[in-house]
């Protein structure tokens, strides 16, 4: 299987999408929004203040 | 009896599939059902339909072509699809669900202020969807030709036929609904087939010795290809799909965010898989056929050889719908954009719903016709065409898209530039190598892809965004608003 290494960046390109989905899809999903737009809102809200 | 199962098998998903598009059609109401399913579409139909037009029958006849030639390295063609699904689905959907028109070019033309941008837009766009259409054809046309022994061109005319029925009785509501049928099918087919051959191959690790022995930079990066080669697929591949509205007007059918979030996950968690498969087919089938006269039929001649009959038929009808999945969503684009944003939003601005939706009709039989010549013709690999393809869709629309959606300070100034830069060098440079004029080695998709970013950064910093788009840009980054609302 030393194929495997051979192509270690073109899996990790393959695969980190999946990733980034599960992770940032399930997070929108609890919170409706994505972690980077926390400050944002908070910012938002500091302003209307 | 083997045929008459094949027949049968294929009969039964032909049936199934005109069934459920009978009965969307019959619940199809008016314009907004044609044009964005009534934007009621859930999650699993938005996966079901990105996967569906996505995969086609290149998924079979092309990938499978490449796979078996080239090996890995073509996992870089998916690499940068699968990104193009993440940002779609998660960072340029769900702001496009939130504007809720009908074309790209509504957008396009709302967003900078200029109705111009409007036809220029749907011109570009049909012109490359005829040439996608065109492939598709070519796919159809060898599908039928190997199954019922008709000569190419009558099935290639025979595909583009139905092709045409299908979307003009169809619209966006019946495309929904058969591309899940068309995903279920066609994963099962996959599924089903994959051990057979394995097995006839003599297991994995003896297909991945022999093949590695025979040809060996078939299990590595880049292959016989260049680095350079290989990254301008995944970009071209990457931008090509986020400038093609065939995938982004699934967006506008999406019940809501929720549901485009969902679809992002899932599709995320199906599309690799479902492409692996393909290729561990392709690898097993280098072992068993280890020269053939056309590659792009190599999955036909292990399916006929290897999987029982009436399997043989589901496939190849799951591989048709697939086609004709594509086909209709490339075609609704392609002529909704000419219908609507030429036609109504340009020439006829009080013309009534019911006459757009004849003049789209109309549009559909035209450039479905239009394509039948290059279907005939197959005058390159059909992954060579689609290349040619997605590199004009992503030079031009996929980059002015993304960029218009996170840059807010984008100017109308700096849109036309992008669009007329990556059009020229997009088009200039390919009829150039074509011609003989430069050389091959250099692919363009990386240059036009800089030149392109910098156009806009650049005129867009020369010029001032007006009041109207930068409202217009922050209703459509209102998140942070709506969930203030919301806590």
């Amino acid at each position: 299987m030393g194929w495997l290494a051979d192509t270690w960046l073109l899996l990790l390109m393959l695969f980190l999408p999946t990733f980034l989905s599960v992770t940032l899809g399930t997070y929108w999903l609890k919170h409706e929004r994505f972690p980077w737009e926390n400050s944002l809102i908070e910012e938002k809200n500091r302003k209307s203040e | 009896m083997d045929n008459f199962l094949i027949i049968i098998g294929f009969s039964l998903v032909m049936v199934v599939m005109g069934f459920i598009a009978v009965i969307s059609h019959l619940k199809s109401k008016d314009l907004s059902s044609f044009f964005v399913a009534s934007r009621g579409s859930k999650w699993y139909l938005i996966v079901g339909s990105l996967l569906a037009s996505g995969i086609s029958g290149s998924a079979f006849f092309g990938m499978v072509a490449f796979y078996y030639d080239l090996g890995m390295p073509i996992f870089w063609i998916n690499a940068g699809i699968a990104w193009s699904y993440f940002i779609l689905c998660f960072f340029v959907g769900p702001r496009l669900r939130r504007f809720g028109k009908i074309t790209i070019s509504d957008y396009l033309a709302e967003r900078f202020d200029s109705p111009a941008l409007r036809p220029t837009f749907s011109i570009i766009v049909s012109l490359w969807m005829i040439i996608l259409l065109g492939t598709l054809y070519v796919q159809g046309g060898l599908l039928f030709s190997q199954m019922f022994g008709w000569d190419y061109a009558t099935s290639s005319i025979m595909t583009s036929v139905l092709v045409i029925v299908f979307t003009v009785f169809g619209g966006m509501v019946v495309v929904m609904n058969s591309d899940l049928l068309a995903m279920i099918v066609l994963t099962l087919a996959l599924l089903i087939a994959l051990p057979l051959i394995l097995n006839s191959a003599g297991g994995w690790t003896e297909v991945a010795s022999t093949v590695s022995a025979t040809q060996p930079e078939y299990f590595t990066s880049s292959g016989t290809t260049t680095a350079i080669m290989a990254f301008s697929w995944f970009f071209i591949w990457c931008f090509g799909y986020l400038g093609n509205p065939g995938f982004l007007t699934r967006f506008y059918a999406a019940k809501n965010e929720r549901e485009i979030i969902k679809s992002g996950i899932g599709i995320s968690l199906i599309y690799v898989p479902v492409y692996s498969i393909v290729f561990f087919s392709a690898a097993s089938a280098k072992l068993l056929y280890p020269s053939v006269a056309d590659s792009e039929l190599i999955w036909i001649t292990y399916m006929y050889e290897f999987t029982p009959p009436l399997i043989i038929g589901i496939a190849m009808a799951g591989v048709f719908a697939s086609i004709l999945s594509s086909a209709n969503s490339w075609l609704l684009a392609g002529a909704t954009s000419l219908g609507r944003d030429i036609y109504q939003k340009t020439f006829k601005k009080d013309v009534s719903d019911n006459k757009v939706l004849m003049i789209t009709k109309l549009l559909i039989i035209i450039i479905g016709a239009l394509a039948v010549p290059i279907g005939i013709w197959r005058p390159a690999y059909i992954m060579e065409m689609m290349n040619i393809a997605y590199f004009v869709a992503g030079s031009t629309g996929g980059v002015v898209i993304l960029m218009s959606m996170y840059y807010k300070n984008m100017t109308k100034e700096g849109a036309w530039a992008g669009l007329i830069t990556g059009g020229i060098i997009a088009i200039g440079w390919r009829t150039l190598q074509i011609v003989g004029l430069l050389t091959d080695t250099i692919d363009p998709m990386i240059p036009t892809l800089i030149l392109s970013l910098l156009t806009i950064v650049i005129v867009s910093k020369l010029t001032k965004p007006s009041a109207k788009m930068i409202s217009f840009y922050n209703r459509l980054s209102g998140s942070a608003d709506t969930h203030e609302k919301a806590s």
